[in-house]
């Protein structure tokens, strides 16, 4: 199914948590909405599924307005952060309840409930309630339960955010199966990049309500339209450093602080700006032996496969990511180069890319 | 643009108003059947002459003649009088002063012996009325059968009587206050124990002596449901009248004012009824009651209990 | 020394309460033991000479009396038409109070509130004529009409209502939003989802709510109401079938008497000591806020 938001907003009590907010959702695409906490998408999502109606604007499912359509009449499955599971109803009642409240034959919920049962490996526990359960059975009953219906679109509310970690990836790469061999349109609302990332076909970012970007993930990822994008995604978060832009013989340099950084041309800012940041992932920053430029480590944090290495150079710090094994310690002096080719120009007054 | 926004505000909710009619109406229906249409006919019935012998028919509009009757009895001002001494009596002594002692007694004991003392105060207000008052009577009642005089009374050599008759407004005032020490001490017991331990830990470790903790900690923390049970309470005993009209009937001058509206109104013994007369008398006591509800609405913290229903049908 | 100053507070204490609580405890005792004696001199049985002794069952001969197991059953048909009145009725307009934006929802909470505080037994006389005028009614007058147990049992249901509302209004407050949500996402009308998934979660608040009603049913509210509004002895309550034999001009046999108010407390003791826990805590559960 296609979904169209035109323009909505929403507000309580006079202020505005979602502001003319306008998206399409292709069929059958995997849509995240991703944006820190407080910002607006569970409201956004609770609006697609009928539980608030919008202050403006108008939803379309398929082209057709459903602003005034109830949510039972929506055909959307949702999963809930608190999985909202019935505490009063076995896993098996539960499963039922959509069909029950369909009022289908008793023969076809058994076996739409065993089908839901066998996909989701919750044969064992259909009898027990949901407070018997572990956290990552209660995740798949609350998703058996938005798929029992043949839900036309399916709605996820931080889903995984209450799980452990090893079972939030597990978790992950299930609902991305599922989504893709049932083929259902899915709306997927997280504060967390990685998921986004690795799930979504598009990414739609919000940031106090209002619709930032969107785009597939590599796109945000390599050309971040706002200075927000830059710093939201990707991970570690990107350097963004104030710099001053000059013009030195034809070639156009980068002033931090004291240093002189050469821009290549096609790197270069396409627009002006009076105050400018630039942007450069710790990927991008290296250490060297020889040349570079000063600097002293501020912080380490080993994370494994990689460390992230905090510097302090001209009165700001730059994270730089490396690998284990540099025997530095905190207060040392290393030397960084920069990959010019990677960096990032973006309008510091009003976040937008200059790229 | 924002006449738009508007015109979409005003009919998002539209399907939660028909479905909170359809919740509402039972309760909307009996609300209206027996406390609005009663107030109105409170009033429209205290501006006739309207008794047994009119009948309902032949009565007539009479103004304000119900009321200036009742200002130019004698027996208003008595009373009156007497109705503000059972009610100021009891509460002091008993809603407020009681439930407290009670509430602080039975929460610095151990704790199952405070609870079995509640459940024993609680026993009044669930024992059917009438078999409450009985006990009463027969508490009272002259020697021999009364408990008073035999047990209390008779080893302390004071002369046995019928005790009711002998102290009337004692009476009625015990009787009501058994039943009614119970409202605050609930209330009071359970702010009590939803004061922070760790400040009377403080108190004890700045040496202050259990007076000194009920004085200096828990009285002041208990500012507000005093107010409360004060005003509550002091409406309850102002529109009651059933312990009094089974203990005495208003024999031996206890006819608080409920108690002559609904005698002069409903219930009297010459079958002569009042009602034009006796709603006045009500009328009286329900512009009374609005008052110290509109007091009492300032004991609650509305906004604090009212949240926003996050569901909106559309 | 500490140890001995704090045991002799207690021991004060307990004192205290022990004495003002007397007066209780002694009139529960005289109602025991007096249904089981001839008559009794203060707490002490006694024969027809005024010597100890004289202990009898005839005092509870009344219930060979065919009336009394007819007011019974009406009192308990009054008290559970209360409990299912006020359980139903302030169920559905608490749910609506607590969950439902509709215009006029704070002035509604802000009257409901009122009307708990103020005690409509003022209003008996008026509500005396509203009694007859549906007893004017076709069908309807006889059934909730006046002198019926329909109507008294209606007006009690109706003074239990601002209380009942305000306590459901409290319990739906905790409910949590996603479960209601879940529920008309997968299907329910605001109506199913109520009384599927939202009721089941507060049952032990109706629960208690339930207890509390019956008891005021059975003994508060079978008294006044029922004895202004009803005519036939046949129709009353226990409370008004006790009341009639202790108003009566001929000797009162006060074992009779409170072998009968035994009678009638038995069931909400039985009750009361069941659910104490439940109750104490809606007493004050009900007064939330007011702090
Ligand atoms: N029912 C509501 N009433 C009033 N304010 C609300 C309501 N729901 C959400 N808000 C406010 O709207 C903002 C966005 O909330 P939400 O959509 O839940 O954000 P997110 O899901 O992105 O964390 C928050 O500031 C929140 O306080
Ligand atoms: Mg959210």
């Amino acid at each position: 199914m296609r979904v169209r938001l035109n323009n909505i907003s929403k507000e309580f009590d006079g202020t505005a948590v979602v502001k003319n907010l306008c998206l399409s959702i292709e069929d059958g695409e995997f849509m995240a909405l991703l944006g820190p906490s407080g910002c607006g998408k569970t409201t956004t999502l609770l609006m697609i599924a009928g539980i608030y109606s919008p202050s403006a604007g108008t939803i379309e499912f398929d082209g057709r307005i459903v602003n005034r359509l109830p949510a039972k009449d929506r055909h959307v499955g949702m999963v809930f952060q608190s999985y909202a599971l019935y505490p009063h109803m076995t896993v098996y009642e539960n499963l039922i309840f959509p069909l029950v409240i369909q009022k289908k034959p008793k023969v076809e919920m058994r076996r739409e409930a065993m089908r839901m049962a066998e996909m989701l490996g919750l044969t064992d526990v259909l009898d027990r309630k949901p407070s018997m359960l572990s956290g990552g059975q209660q995740q798949r009953v609350a998703l058996g339960r938005a798929l029992i219906k043949k839900p036309r679109l399916l709605l996820f509310d931080e889903p995984l955010s209450n799980l452990d970690a090893r079972l939030r990836i597990t978790m992950r790469a299930e609902i991305k199966r599922l989504q893709r061999e049932l083929g259902i349109t899915t709306i997927y609302v997280t504060h967390d990049q990685t998921e986004a990332l690795t799930m979504a076909d598009r990414i739609a970012v919000m940031r106090d309500g209002v619709l930032e970007a969107v785009g597939p993930a590599e796109l945000l990822h390599e050309h971040p339209p706002t200075l927000f994008i830059a710093e939201f995604i990707g991970h570690p978060p990107m350097n963004l450093l104030d710099v001053v832009l000059e013009d030195h013989e034809g070639q156009l340099c980068a002033r931090l602080g004291s240093l002189l950084l050469e821009v290549p041309r096609w790197r270069s800012p396409q627009r002006f700006a009076s105050r400018v940041k630039m942007g450069i992932r710790p990927l991008h920053v290296t250490l060297v032996r020889h040349g570079g430029y000063p600097a002293t480590v501020y912080l380490i944090e080993p994370q494994g496969n990689q460390d992230v290495i905090i510097c302090e150079m001209e009165g700001t710090r730059i994270s730089l990511v490396t690998t284990p094994g540099h025997n530095l310690a905190m207060g040392d002096t290393v030397h960084i180069e920069f990959q010019m080719d990677n960096v990032y120009f973006f309008d510091a007054e009003s976040g937008k890319s200059l790229l | 643009m924002r006449g738009d926004l508007r015109k979409t505000n005003t009919r998002s909710g539209r399907g939660d108003r028909w479905n909170a009619i359809g919740f509402l109406f039972p309760s909307l229906l009996l609300v209206i059947l027996f406390f609005f249409l009663p107030v109105i006919i409170t009033f429209f019935l205290s501006a006739t002459n309207m008794s047994s012998s009119t009948g309902f028919r032949n009565w007539q509009w009479v103004g304000l003649a119900n009321y200036t009757k009742i200002l130019n009895s004698p027996r208003a001002l008595s009373r009156l009088w007497l109705t503000l001494q059972y009610v100021a009596l009891t509460l002091v002594f008993f809603n407020v002063g009681m439930g407290l002692l009670l509430a602080i007694l039975t929460t610095r004991i151990p704790a199952r012996m405070g609870t079995l003392f509640r459940v024993v105060w609680l026993l009044p207000r669930v024992t059917p009325i009438v078999v409450y008052v009985m006990m009463w009577i027969f508490l009272a009642a002259d020697a021999p059968y009364g408990v008073i005089n035999q047990l209390l009374l008779e080893p302390l050599g004071v002369a046995p009587r019928y005790w009711i008759a002998a102290h009337p407004l004692l009476a009625i005032v015990l009787v009501n206050g058994y039943i009614g020490a119970s409202f605050g001490m609930i209330i009071f017991t359970s702010a009590i124990q939803s004061i922070p331990p760790d400040l009377f830990w403080a108190a004890v470790v700045d040496g202050a002596s259990w007076w000194k903790q009920i004085r200096y900690v828990v009285l002041p923390l208990l500012r507000w449901p005093l107010l409360f049970v004060t005003v509550y309470q002091t409406l309850s005993l102002l529109m009651s009248f059933e312990q009094i009209l089974i203990l005495t009937d208003g024999a031996y001058n206890t006819e608080v004012w409920a108690l002559w509206a609904y005698h002069r109104a409903l219930n009297n013994y010459w079958g002569h009824f009042q009602w034009g007369f006796g709603a006045a008398l009500a009328a009286i006591l329900v512009l009374i009651g609005i008052m110290l509800s509109a007091l009492y609405l300032r004991f609650f913290r509305l906004n604090t209990l009212i949240q926003r229903p996050q569901i909106e049908s559309p | 020394m500490e140890r001995l100053s704090d045991w002799m507070t207690r021991i004060f204490l307990m004192l205290i309460l022990i004495i003002v609580t007397l007066p209780i405890v002694l009139g529960y005792a005289w109602l025991l033991i007096s249904t089981f004696s001839r008559r009794t001199f203060g707490l002490i049985p006694v024969n027809a000479r005024g010597a100890f002794g004289g202990f009898t069952l005839q005092n509870w001969s009344f219930l060979k009396d065919p009336l009394i197991w007819q007011v019974t059953l009406n009192t308990l048909i009054f008290a559970l038409g209360i409990t299912v009145g006020v359980i139903v009725l302030s169920a559905s307009a608490g749910y609506a109070l607590s969950r439902m934006n509709f215009p006029g929802r704070r002035f509604t909470l802000t009257l409901t509130l009122l009307l708990h505080a103020f005690p409509s037994i003022t209003l008996l006389l008026a509500i005396y004529f509203v009694l007859r005028w549906i007893s004017a009614l076709p069908v309807i007058g006889g059934l909730f009409g006046y002198n019926t147990l329909g109507g008294v049992t209606l007006v009690s249901i109706a003074m239990q209502l601002p209380l009942g509302i305000w306590l459901m209004k409290g319990f739906f407050d905790h409910v949590p939003w996603d479960m209601e949500r879940a529920a008309l996402i997968d299907g329910c009308s605001r109506f199913q989802a109520w009384w599927k998934v939202v009721m089941p979660q507060i049952r032990p608040g109706v629960f208690a709510l339930a207890i509390f009603s019956f008891i005021q049913g059975w003994g508060y509210y079978s008294f006044l109401i029922p004895y202004s509004f009803m005519i036939d002895q046949t129709r009353g309550t226990i409370s008004t079938y006790l009341n009639n034999m202790i108003s009566t001009t001929s000797p009162v046999n006060y074992g009779q008497v409170a072998a009968v108010g035994l009678f009638q407390l038995i069931p909400v003791l039985l009750f009361f000591l069941l659910a104490q826990k439940y109750l104490l805590r809606i007493f004050s559960g009900g007064m939330k806020g007011t702090a």
